[in-house]
């Protein structure tokens, strides 16, 4: 089996909510099923430096607070955009979460009217309201789009069913543009804005969405996914994952 | 208006003690609140010498205790919401037990420990004669958004305030960059020197909290450290609520491997502890892994199984027996748990 390499954008910057832990949970079940993983950190600077940026297989980049999101914002936009634009529409697999979620939308729009340009290649925007509408807090629940339950790798790997679990908790509501695919439907909490029931999204084979947990600790059926997709493999060993089970059927509960 | 506000408050807590209806720590403040809105503002609670206040993310409760050590030590008449009970109507709760009625002394200092969010409120409302700045950490950021917002409002209220003195930590870089109130004297922890320091309390927030007031006799503050004895076994209790407290417990049980035998993690979600329990993969599974080695490791609480998957990942066994849910996050239950449970 090939090696899985995960491209980690700005760890040092972006790990709020533990997001660094989705990196820990693919490197761990990989290891369980004896699949050589390493991870690649790629931070602030030009990418040059890297020479095996084409091997990466599986991209991964999470949120932070308002401060570390503008201090990556304009190396982001300058030296990592036509990376990523090439990385997504090539239709390798990624993972963003929240806070890299928004910018790799068109657009976010601050509460103070300021609009900060995003990437463009998720074809949709987020809106800060402010104080006129309060922030989505919560556990959340979601079930995944056709475009994930019905592909038959998730059919093999699955062991769980077609929902997955988490905690949310953004200022900022996400919009999508008419024709770009929601990557789950929200069943209890507020999603991507809490009024179309519409989470996250799907590109190729990229997702950006709202959910923390950190989704892929709550979520194995989608890391396994995730890695079966990375690999371009149909199925992946079984891993013994008692205790996953259980948090996974607890977190169906959660209010 | 005070005086009926204190007349009814006094009554209230008189009952609450009598029935046993709690520790009457935040009812007579929020009654207080309710009959009076401006009660915070009103002369007539302020202690005579001053108030001083305790804020941050971790190590308020021994650092409140500590300082409340100190002066009552010395003297002087100090009052204080040692139950934790941080929020407005705790500090009116504890104002108000220092305030005089008919003839009961006045109170000569209030030491009282606020929450990170409130702090701003309080310092709009009440004349305060200093403030412990002690860090800032993620944690319940499901309940308040981000600490940049609480840093900007910390800095708006001190600016508007006249405080005399702040002490904080200029180890920490968003410190560092804050605009001060131009009157007020800003001590810094970090220019304490070690040698002053004699306390035996282990972990690195609490050697900085003793900066704040360098003394050497003192008792560790409920869940902080606190050790109790059951049936000639020691519990050793901690209290951990955010990636930076956890990893430093943890780092202390690694050092003091041979002292105990079993570890019991209790992982809740309610809203003092936090709604989101993702924190708990930001601190490096490596750290986890070397405090448990050995060790029989048990898992409860409302989130058992999210702290069992957690541990898991960090590849650390636990029997599957040694995991089970439903204990209620209050540290009373917490307590009874770790005594009514057969862990050696």
């Amino acid at each position: 089996m090939s090696k899985l390499l995960i491209g980690y954008l700005y760890k040092e910057d972006l790990n709020l909510y533990g997001d660094n832990g989705n990196v820990e949970v693919l490197t761990a079940r990989c290891f369980g099923r004896s699949i050589e993983c390493e991870v690649l950190l790629i931070d602030k600077g030009k990418l040059t430096s890297h020479n095996r940026l084409s091997e990466i297989n599986l991209l991964f980049m999470g949120g932070g607070p308002d401060s570390s999101q503008k201090s990556i914002y304009g190396d982001f936009l300058e030296e990592k955009k036509p990376f990523l634009l090439d990385y997504v529409t090539s239709g390798k697999t990624g993972l963003f979460v929240c806070g890299s979620y928004q910018l790799m939308g068109d657009y976010y729009r601050a509460s103070d009217g300021e609009e900060l340009k995003g990437l463009g290649i998720f074809k949709a925007h987020t809106i800060h309201f402010g104080k006129n509408k309060p922030r989505c807090i919560g556990n959340v629940r979601a079930t995944l789009t056709g475009k994930i339950s019905s592909d038959p790798v998730f059919k093999n790997v699955n062991f769980l069913e077609d929902r997955i679990v988490g905690f949310e908790n953004h200022g900022g509501r996400t919009y999508l543009d008419p024709g770009a695919e929601p990557f789950a439907r929200v069943t209890y909490g507020h999603g991507n804005n809490s009024e179309d029931g519409s989470e996250g999204i799907i590109l190729g084979n990229c997702i950006g969405t709202y959910f923390h947990g950190p989704i892929l600790a709550k979520n194995p059926h989608l890391a396994d996914y995730l890695i079966a997709k990375a690999l371009n493999v149909q199925e992946l060993p079984k891993l013994n994952d008692g205790f996953i089970t259980a948090s996974y059927a607890a977190s169906k509960k959660l209010r | 208006m005070l005086i009926l506000t204190l007349l009814i408050t006094r009554f209230l807590r008189f009952f609450i003690k009598l029935f046993g209806l709690g520790s009457g720590g935040t009812w007579p403040g929020h009654l207080a609140l309710k009959i009076y809105p401006g009660i915070l503002s009103d002369p007539g609670i302020a202690p005579s010498l001053g108030t001083l206040l305790i804020s941050g993310t971790n190590g308020k409760t021994t650092t409140t205790k500590m300082l409340h050590h100190v002066l009552q030590r010395r003297g002087f008449l100090v009052i204080t919401n040692s139950s934790g009970a941080n929020l407005t109507n705790g500090l009116v709760s504890a104002l108000l037990q220092g305030t005089p009625i008919f003839s009961k002394r006045r109170a000569d200092y209030a030491v009282l420990e606020v929450d990170e969010f409130s702090l701003p409120s309080v310092l709009n409302q009440m004349r305060v004669k200093g403030v412990v700045l002690l860090n800032l950490s993620r944690d319940q950021l499901d309940r308040y958004g981000e600490t940049d917002l609480i840093l900007s409002r910390w800095e708006e209220s001190l600016k508007e305030s006249n405080v005399s003195f702040v002490v904080l930590d200029k180890s920490f870089d968003y410190f560092r960059n804050m605009f001060f109130p131009a009157g007020a004297e800003i001590l810094d922890v970090e220019s304490i020197s070690e040698k002053l320091l004699q306390a035996d309390l282990t972990s690195k927030f609490h050697i900085k909290n003793i900066k704040v007031l360098a003394l050497s006799d003192f008792q560790a503050a409920y869940g902080r450290g606190e050790i109790i004895n059951s049936g000639g076994v020691n519990f050793h209790l901690f209290l951990a609520k955010n990636p930076a407290s956890l990893t430093t417990n943890l780092k202390v049980f690694e050092k003091r491997k041979s002292e105990f035998d079993a570890l019991l993690f209790i992982l809740n979600d309610n809203i003092p502890d936090g709604r989101d329990v993702s924190w708990i993969y930001d601190v490096d599974p490596s750290v986890i892994f070397s405090a448990c080695k050995d060790k029989e490791i048990y898992v409860s609480g409302g989130r058992v199984y999210d702290m069992a998957v957690r541990l898991d990942y960090a590849e650390v066994f636990i029997p599957e027996e040694n995991v089970s849910a439903s204990v209620q996050s209050i540290m009373l239950d917490f307590r009874n748990m770790l005594v009514g449970r057969k862990i050696l």
